[in-house]
């Protein structure tokens, strides 16, 4: 499934989710894809992981987290590196949620469950988008 | 007889009863006094006559008495000739001692007897006078007298009388006709007046009261008298008209009240039913009038209303008059549905009636029943976004992960294909969750224009690419403008009707889908020719959760019906005789 991706950058990708298993599906299929996987299990620890060391290209965010409820990482996370693409999940998928995110600037809103053998592409598009 | 004459005169007129009572004493009178003036005047000349023929006679007696004593027979005829041509003497006889006659008057010389008659047989106007010589009879005088003068003086009097008589007639007429004019004439002009007022009804036309006399006496009393019935009648009109305002005033409340008012007599029958009742209830007014007011309550209540009533009336003690309770009434196509009823009592003509006021409180009561739905799905809402949430994402990761071992297992193995039967397990759970999502908490609709032709062709070729659908056909009918709906909710709520339908018929068969808009309303029609909803299930067609299917969640047809309504639209579901399903949208044209 993942064998046969393109040859695409090497990316430094940073997976957020207190899932322990999208964490490592995700982390697992992008670094198949030859992306740098970060994870992290937290918001704290999210933060920290973009502030200390090399930023990443792409962030896959989870909305809901044990110690964060609403937009406010994201908006952080935005702020603090703004050249990094963010790719959101969500389970809870209401209107406002999706609406907001991709206001603050999210490239993509995606609702769990989804497909993870798409991610190597998605997360693809969304760093060629940011850079652009 | 002088009863019938009496009755008779009392029939007559006026100027007729004058006429009698003035003619007929007039006459009387008149022909008393002719008549008596007649007799007298007749005796008295009658007597004159008789004493001039005797002194005549006397005087002619004594002269032949002279001339036969002195023997002079030349001077008796001397004397009977010169009483020729007497006015009241037709003749003169003269007979001798012997009784023979011996001198005549000329004329008429037939009115002599040739012998003298016996004084016995001689009357008036004859009269026989002996004549006497010294107290010796020597014959005698037969004098012939006549009274032509006084017939003649007779005829004058009377026609002088009759005369008279036709004067006092003609006066006595006269007078009757001014007695009429002046008496009846008023008279008849007053019950004209009086019938002019009765044949109109107005009060306004008068009597003449200008005369002194008795009948302007009547007059004025009559204008006075119509002086206080005009105003009585002007009262009575203004209390009328007063009294006709105030009906229409309450009839219109009672007429207009949303409220059913039944008014029903003491033994319960009904008196009056209004407009609000007959269409609460679905009588008419004829229908309930004069029936007992307990033919609008179900069985227990009915048979317990007139136990009720009695006990009421002996008693006095009521349990529902002056306060309101909550009751159940019967409509007339033997469903039942919740009042609220007040019951007061009046008293009219001394007759005790009830007045029923009954607030039908159906609608609340399904307002209430819709609240409840309402706070119940809005509890299902929140907790299904707190499921669903803590449902999904485990979802993932798990779906994620299998996939990603799937993914390592040798294609074509046993476990490969038991993982690819894991994911569409989570896969069938990821849609409950979204099912659940979708109607526990739908999204607000987002307006646009939306091409209700092209979203109906749309769902059908998306619900036609699942090969499952091989079978089935859809056919489109009608058109209708856009309207300003989400159409990404319609959407949803379509394609689940489509695949009720589909599913109903085992995925062969027939939908119609027909489409009409009368400017206001979209209407929507999915018609199947499946086998129909079962009795059973109709009654909770809405309620989540329920289906006929061996899989499915029961929320396709909720959820649709969510979404319609949250376009202010509704969803009814229809099961024709023919067979099949047909279910109805209704949406807005417009939404406000």
């Amino acid at each position: 499934m993942t064998e046969e991706q393109p040859r695409v950058d090497r990316l430094c990708v940073l997976v957020v989710d207190d899932e322990l298993l999208i964490r490592w599906s995700v982390s697992e299929v992008l670094s198949a894809a030859g992306h740098q996987v970060t994870q992290a299990e937290s918001a704290a620890a999210a933060l920290c992981a973009v502030s200390n060391g090399r930023p990443p290209d792409v962030v896959v965010l989870d909305y809901r987290l044990p110690d964060s409820a609403d937009l406010g990482l994201l908006r952080a996370i935005r702020e603090r590196v703004p050249g990094a693409a963010v790719i959101f999940m969500t389970a809870f998928g209401t209107h406002d949620v999706v609406e907001g995110a991709l206001h603050l600037g999210a490239y993509r809103v995606l609702s769990k469950p989804f497909e993870v053998g798409e991610l190597p592409r998605l997360v693809a598009d969304a760093h060629a988008s940011a850079r652009r | 007889m002088v009863r019938r004459l009496t009755r008779g005169f009392s029939d007559l007129s006026i100027a007729r009863k004058a006429l009698v009572l003035g003619l007929v004493p007039t006459i009387l009178a008149l022909l008393v006094f002719t008549l008596s003036s007649l007799a007298a005047a007749y005796v008295i000349a009658h007597r004159t006559m008789v004493q001039d023929v005797n002194a005549q006679a006397t005087v002619l007696a004594e002269t032949i008495e002279a001339a036969v004593s002195s023997g002079d027979r030349h001077v008796v005829d001397q004397t009977v000739a010169a009483l020729q041509g007497h006015p009241r003497i037709d003749a003169v006889c003269v007979y001798d001692d012997a009784g023979q006659l011996a001198a005549a008057s000329q004329t008429p010389e037939a009115a002599c007897p040739a012998r003298q008659p016996p004084a016995a047989e001689v009357s008036f106007p004859q009269l026989l006078r002996p004549v006497l010589v010294e107290d010796r009879p020597r014959g005698a005088v037969l004098v012939t007298g006549h009274l032509r003068n006084l017939y003649a003086w007779t005829r004058t009097q009377g026609l002088v009388a009759a005369f008279a008589l036709a004067a006092g007639l003609v006066s006595a007429l006269w007078l009757t006709r001014r007695l009429q004019a002046s008496v009846s004439g008023p008279v008849i002009a007053l019950a004209e007046t009086a019938d002019r007022i009765a044949r109109s009804g107005d009060y306004s036309p008068r009597a003449d009261g200008a005369a002194a006399d008795e009948i302007g006496r009547l007059a004025r009393s009559f204008n006075t008298m119509l002086d206080v019935v005009e105003r009585s009648d002007q009262e009575r009109r203004r209390a009328e008209g007063a009294l006709r305002r105030s009906e229409a005033r309450w009839r219109a409340v009672i007429e207009c009240a949303t409220d059913a008012i039944i008014i029903a007599d003491r033994q319960g029958q009904v008196e009056a039913f209004n407009p609000a009742a007959e269409r609460i209830f679905g009588y008419s007014e004829e229908e309930v009038v004069g029936r007992n007011i307990s033919l609008l309550m179900p069985t227990p209540y009915r048979d317990e209303h007139d136990h009720y009533l009695a006990q009421y009336r002996e008693s006095g003690m009521a349990r529902i008059i002056g306060t309101g309770r909550d009751v159940t009434g019967l409509r007339r196509d033997g469903s039942t549905f919740p009042i609220r009823l007040a019951v007061g009592e009046m008293s009219l003509d001394g007759e005790g009636k009830f007045v029923g006021i009954l607030h039908d409180l159906t609608e609340r009561v399904e307002m209430e029943a819709r609240l409840r739905d309402q706070a119940a799905l809005t509890k299902l809402g929140e907790m299904a976004a707190v499921l669903a949430h803590e449902v999904k994402n485990p979802i993932a990761g798990v779906r994620g992960a299998i996939q990603i071992i799937g993914a390592r297992l040798a294609g074509g193995s046993r476990e490969a294909a038991v993982i690819a039967e894991i994911i569409s397990r989570l896969d069938t759970l990821g849609d409950l969750m979204k099912d659940l999502l979708l109607f526990a908490r739908p999204r607000e609709p987002r307006i646009a224009p939306v091409d209700v032709s092209s979203l109906l062709h749309g769902v059908a070729s998306l619900v036609l690419q699942d090969p499952a659908y091989e079978h089935l056909r859809i056919d489109i009918h009608g058109s209708a403008p856009s309207i300003h709906a989400d159409g990404e909710l319609l959407k949803i709520a379509l394609q689940n009707l489509v695949i009720n339908s589909a599913h109903a018929m085992d995925g062969r068969g027939r939908i119609d889908m027909r489409l009409k808009s009368d400017g206001l309303t979209c209407e929507i029609a999915v018609a199947d020719s499946g086998p129909g909803i079962p009795e059973d299930v109709r009654a909770k067609l809405f309620t989540p959760f329920v289906t006929t299917k061996a899989r499915g969640t029961g929320l396709g047809l909720a959820t649709a019906k969510r979404l319609v309504e949250a376009h202010r639209g509704t969803l009814s579901v229809d099961c024709p005789s023919r067979g099949g399903t047909t279910v109805t949208v209704q949406l807005p044209m417009h939404q406000a």
